[in-house]
């Protein structure tokens, strides 16, 4: 009887399999993924979009033969397609950024680890440099001076999230470079390139991946304030981000519907991420599964 | 422990007497204070040299304190400032007669050897980047002093736009010895002039403060100070304007105006002397941006005239003033609204015409469009970043894939004066018709200081000799129809796209009695009237 509660408890804190936060995030990927087929408007098909009904609130009807079921924006754009094809472009962005800067964060903390010496330091101290600086200031200046564009937004977040990596994996692959499978490798002399991604790498990558998950939360949240502070996504595709930002302009008329519901679905998408994430976390920790 | 509380008590009742026996006096103070005007300005007065640039953002607060000889009235005609009045006496020769009993805020009486060092300075003594007052005494020959208040002038050739050009001029008192330069002005060093408000203080970019000037030549000036904050966010002017923390706040965006008028603010709105338009490079063989559409460059269609007035063609302009602007602005054809001096009446604002706009490109030899990056500055100019993509969803109608680009006008202007653009949006305002035909369409000609604003470097000459026949026309209806016959030839060419005129729109608190606008769009505290008890 005591086992069996102990039990239910152990799976209790590992959650649900189909939590809400889970429910949401599947949705809203879903809805990304699908957008092309389900949205009535293409907001990036200027054809598509009619300048006459800029401003319709929500559920008016268009004279293209839709039903702006949250209304349009200032330029006439329906406000339920920018946020559907807004979501393609924070997913897109966060998802690639997160994957290419843990790459390049784990391998850069990896080799920091393995060669030691002035390759640490030089890796080392551009980390520490770059986590002294807030995150929004270091992605600020890489898209300031990357200019516009949806890939270099993608390549500041890059620059703006490869540090945190690299300063988890440096601190556990120290651990694991003075093990015995590692002199092992060194002795039978193995190319340091297969010592590094065959041997060290597996075993130091454990913590960081943990972190992908909430740095993708962390990546939707950046996208969307660069956007928001009209650096980043071209002004003709807007992302939620400056979805929100072209309607702030519009707040104080009573025009409410242009950043509000964009508003909501970005919130939603970053609180479903953070919850997910954060379960994922903690069912990826070494330290849950030991107890 | 008792006598630390009381001893307390009675700190407390000592100081409640003393804050009390202090407010009292202080009551005919506040009354004072009911006498001065707030103005919160999106224009960022950067210097206190009224010649140091000919922008708005300098011009429109200094001329509280520097005085003209000639002003404009709201339909931009001209009339008596400090001189009284104005002759030509042959061709290249005016006459001005000044203004008695003026005197500087120094004490210092003004005469007309103040006007020649004024006209010396701009044009002998400042230095680059210094400028944009030079083109306005660069034809003055010499200039004569008859007697203290009278001046002649004799110019190299005829400049029947003269006595206009010094409605831009400040005066400036002549010092003891030598020429003021800016630094010494920026220092604080007291600007002295002639008008109905004295300096104060200012913090550059950011306040002016003003008191009343009371000797002023013109009557006692309405308000016993006059305070300017720089306020660049256009929502932060708007709330506080709304929560009368300020009296007057200018640039208001059209969207703010219904919930203002909700919250009792009032409003007034003029439609400017000035243009918003759409402006191609007609001059290089290849340009940035421009591409068919698989993304091969091609050679630049807008040398083009038909592929030109497609594009014209193919603009809602019902979107951009009635949507974007929301109806504060007027669809343009020209470079001023129609009905100013020097407009035609015969070019009126198109509707678009998608299906003549594709015939038009087919005829150029682009049955498939093609694709070009409109570029544009962010946040400059009234619904600017907003028209780029009202264009272009325009444009997608005749298949020309046009990618808007905005940025701050800063870059944008860099980067336009560098070349990376192939077709933009810009503006342009003036004292005149002739000054932006003179600077947007005329030949670039730095000698002769035309098409300083050309930055397509469009030529055509049949249209520079008639503007500058026009130009020899001294003022009134035949110059008018010169300059009205030469915009429609030009226009006929399409060298520029115009889109609207936005108006000026200023808001204004209880405290304000009324506000009048003037097509200029300068904001000023002598523009209002103290509101009646």
């Amino acid at each position: 009887m005591k086992a069996l509660i102990l039990s239910a408890l152990k799976k209790r804190r590992h959650g649900p399999a189909l939590s809400a936060p889970r429910v949401l995030l599947a949705t809203y990927i879903l809805l990304a993924v699908a957008a092309p087929l389900i949205a009535p408007q293409n907001p990036y098909d200027p054809l598509q979009i009619y300048g006459w009904e800029a401003s319709s609130p929500p559920g008016a009807a268009g004279g293209g033969g839709y039903l702006y079921l949250l209304g349009t924006d200032g330029l006439g754009r329906d406000i339920v397609s920018t946020i559907l094809y807004g979501l393609r472009i924070s997913l897109v962005v966060s998802i690639t950024s997160s994957a290419a800067a843990a790459l390049i964060g784990l391998t850069a903390g990896v080799s920091a680890a393995y060669f030691g010496k002035w390759v640490d330091v030089a890796i080392m101290r551009l980390v520490d440099l770059q986590l002294s600086l807030p995150t929004i200031l270091v992605a600020l200046i890489a898209i300031v001076t990357l200019g516009p564009g949806i890939d270099r937004i993608i390549l500041a977040l890059i620059i703006a999230q490869w540090a945190t990596y690299a300063r988890i994996a440096r601190g556990v692959a120290l651990s694991e470079v003075g093990k015995p499978y590692m002199d092992a490798a060194r002795l039978m002399r193995l190319p340091t390139r297969r010592i590094i991604f065959r041997h060290l790498l597996p075993n130091s990558i454990a913590p960081a991946i943990t972190l992908i998950p909430i740095e993708i939360g962390h990546a939707v949240a950046l996208e969307a304030t660069l956007s928001f502070l009209g650096l980043g996504v071209p002004i003709d595709k807007p992302s939620l981000g400056s979805a929100v930002a072209n309607g702030f302009q519009y707040l104080l008329t009573g025009q409410y519907w242009i950043s509000l519901f964009p508003g909501l679905a970005l919130f939603g998408l970053i609180a479903s991420i953070n919850l997910v994430g954060e379960d994922v976390r903690r069912k990826l920790d070494p330290r849950n599964h030991a107890q | 422990m008792t006598l630390g509380n009381r001893l307390r008590a009675r700190l407390i009742s000592a100081s409640l007497l003393a804050i009390f026996l202090w407010c009292a006096p202080m009551a005919p103070a506040l009354a004072l204070e009911e006498e001065e005007l707030r103005i919160a300005t999106a224009y960022k007065l950067m210097t206190l040299d009224p010649h140091y640039a000919n922008l708005n953002e300098n011009t429109s607060l200094l001329s509280h304190i520097f005085e003209r000889l000639v002003y404009q009235d709201e339909n931009l005609a001209l009339k008596p400032g400090l001189a009284t009045s104005w002759r030509p006496l042959s061709d290249t020769r005016w006459e001005f007669k000044l203004q008695d009993n003026v005197r500087f805020h120094d004490g210092s009486a003004f005469d007309a050897d103040d006007v020649v060092y004024s006209i010396e300075r701009i044009r002998d003594f400042l230095k680059s980047p210094s400028g944009g007052f030079r083109s306005y005494v660069s034809g003055i020959k010499s200039v004569f002093v008859p007697d203290p208040l009278t001046i002649v002038i004799e110019t190299d050739s005829a400049v029947p736009n003269l006595p206009l050009f010094f409605s831009s001029i400040f005066v400036m008192n002549r010092p003891s010895d030598g020429f003021e330069t800016t630094e010494d002005l920026n220092a604080g060093q007291a600007p002295n002039g002639t008008g109905p408000y004295r300096f104060e203080s200012w913090r550059s970019g950011e306040e002016l403060e003003l008191v009343r000037n009371a000797d002023y030549w013109g009557g006692k000036p309405a308000w016993q100070r006059v305070s300017f904050r720089v306020i660049e966010n256009p929502a932060a002017r708007v709330a506080a304007l709304s929560t009368g923390e300020i009296d007057v706040a200018d640039a208001i965006p059209a969207r703010d105006v219904a919930s203002l008028k909700e919250r009792g603010v009032r409003i007034a709105s003029v439609g400017a002397a000035r243009i918003n338009f759409v402006q191609f490079d007609v001059d290089r063989e290849t340009l940035p941006g421009v591409t068919d559409k698989s993304g091969q460059p091609i050679s630049n269609p807008f040398k083009d005239p038909l592929v030109r007035r497609a594009l014209a063609l193919s603009i809602d302009r019902g979107i951009l003033v009635d949507k974007i602007l929301a109806g504060f602005g007027t669809a343009a054809s020209q470079v001023f609204p129609n009905g100013l001096p020097g407009t035609s009446a015969k070019l009126l604002p198109e509707v678009p015409d998608y299906e003549q706009g594709k015939a038009l490109l087919a005829k150029a030899g682009y049955p498939d469009g093609f694709s070009l990056v409109l570029a544009g500055p962010a946040g400059r100019y009234p619904g600017d970043a907003e028209s780029l993509q009202a264009i272009a969803q325009s444009w997608a109608r005749i298949g020309v894939k046009a990618q808007p680009s905005a940025s701050p006008f800063s870059v944008f202007n860099t980067k336009r004066a560098a070349g990376d653009y192939g077709i933009w949006y810009g503006g342009s305002s003036g004292e005149a018709v002739d000054i932006i035909l003179h600077s947007l369409l005329a030949s670039p000609d730095p000698e002769r200081g035309t098409g300083a604003l050309n930055f397509g470097k469009y030529r055509n000459e049949t249209f520079d000799r008639l503007l500058a026949s026009a130009e020899g026309i001294a003022v009134g209806p035949e110059r008018n129809a010169a300059l009205a016959e030469a915009t429609e030839l030009a226009m006929a060419d399409q060298p520029i796209i115009p889109l609207y005129h936005f108006h000026h729109i200023v808001g204004y608190g209880p405290r304000v009695g009324s506000y009048v606008m003037h097509p200029r769009g300068w904001t000023t505290a002598m523009q209002t009237l103290v509101a009646a008890e």
